[in-house]
């Protein structure tokens, strides 16, 4: 662990493909936060579920901020307030309205963990966890922020045919909803499962490559992992220059979503992976950029 | 309108809108429905307005109307009934 590393003090992942219809999380959520929470659609619901499995029975200082991240947002319930709007003709349901507000999750991970830090959502586009991620750590670094949950998450709605179209995929495409959170602190915590190196974004991998040489992990030691946007080709190419020969695939046998970066510190920090004791995640997004997430056991 | 019958349609409304576990004979006609054994706020408060906007065309305004008709359960279909009959 370096000067500049943050320790990882839990992970915690929910993920479910959906074959048919998305499943009803209500027995779910009240079986692992203790308590039935009303009010609240799906979107919230794995958001709940995802945060609890991470902290589990750790109890959080108050003070946590809490950075959340989704490229579709609630989904559910902005269809549903859409077509009351406009199909329907009358005004949305007061509740589903202002739950149409991404952090509003926050809010519910905030109210559950009794926490009165500052709570952020974050776009991001095809980087929503690396944006997220990035944010949590600046103000971490910074002294800002000491403790930190940071997470994703991304539903399937209903139909399931229509979700796809939504997401261009084919057809018969598997497709999922997870939800994946971590819990960080700024201190150096004896019983922390890993690091976060940190999080970077290029647009040559030139400076990728000195970037990499300057973090003191050696190529060896290091499992490259491939993220969801980025090309097949464009990852050998990368592999290549930085020398990685271990990989890390985290993505084999998921359906689809699309924070799936969300996933990769939790299952890399709970697998062998090759004997490697940090990964280096690089995914892409369309204008040809690069973010780069590095974490080590 | 039978009252009996509204107290009964209000009840199932409550227990929807407000996403609440309560079985419908377990529920006071005569308790406070907020700051009582319901455990609603404001948000819910808005929520079955609407709700009783949409299927009773009847409009709870803020203020004293609001108060008289969120008394209790009970009061909630006397305000009905009467904005029903007055319309």
């Amino acid at each position: 662990m370096s000067k500049a590393d943050i320790s990882i003090r839990a992970a915690g992942d929910y993920y479910e493909e959906v074959a048919d219809t998305p499943p009803d999380l209500r027995t779910l959520v009240k079986d692992v936060t203790g308590k039935p929470v009303r009010r609240v659609g799906r979107f919230i619901q794995l958001g709940l579920i995802g945060a609890a499995k991470c902290v589990g029975g750790a109890t959080l200082p108050p003070e946590t901020a809490v950075y959340l991240t989704s490229r579709r947002g609630d989904l559910e319930v902005t269809i549903e307030v859409m077509q009351e709007l406009f199909r329907d003709g009358h005004a949305p349901k007061p509740l589903s309205f202002i739950n149409t507000v991404s952090n509003a999750a926050c809010y519910y991970v905030a109210r559950h963990f009794e926490l009165h830090g500052r709570s952020c959502f974050v776009g991001g586009g095809s980087f929503g966890f690396e944006t997220a991620l990035d944010l949590a750590l600046l103000e971490m670094r910074a002294g800002i922020v000491r403790s930190a949950l940071v997470g994703c998450i991304e539903i399937a709605t209903d139909p399931l045919a229509l979700h796809r179209q939504r997401l261009s995929l084919a057809p018969d495409a598997a497709v999922a909803e997870a939800s994946h959170w971590l819990w960080l602190e700024a201190s150096r915590a004896p019983d922390a499962m890993g690091s976060v190196g940190g999080v970077e974004f290029f647009t040559s991998l030139g400076d990728l490559a000195a970037w990499f040489g300057r973090q003191g992990v050696g190529a060896d030691s290091t499992a490259f992992s491939q993220g969801q946007f980025l090309a097949d080709g464009e990852a050998a190419a990368i592999r290549r220059e930085l020398g990685l020969r271990k990989a890390f695939n985290y993505r084999a046998g998921r359906g689809y979503y699309d924070c799936l970066s969300g996933a990769l510190v939790s299952a890399f920090l709970r697998s062998e992976a090759d004997g490697a004791s940090a990964v280096l995640h690089i995914n892409a997004d369309p204008d040809g950029r690069l973010a780069v997430m590095l974490a080590r056991r | 309108m039978d009252k009996a019958a509204l107290v009964e349609e209000l009840k199932q409304l409550i227990i929807t809108e407000c996403d609440k576990e309560f079985e419908p004979s377990e529920m006071d006609t005569e308790a406070p429905l907020m700051n009582g054994p319901f455990d609603l706020d404001s948000l819910d408060a808005l929520q079955i307005a609407l709700a009783i906007k949409e299927r009773y065309k009847v409009r709870i305004e803020g203020g004293p109307d609001g108060r008289k008709a969120f008394a209790s359960i009970s009061a909630l279909a006397d305000f009905i009934i009467e904005s029903r009959s007055s319309a």
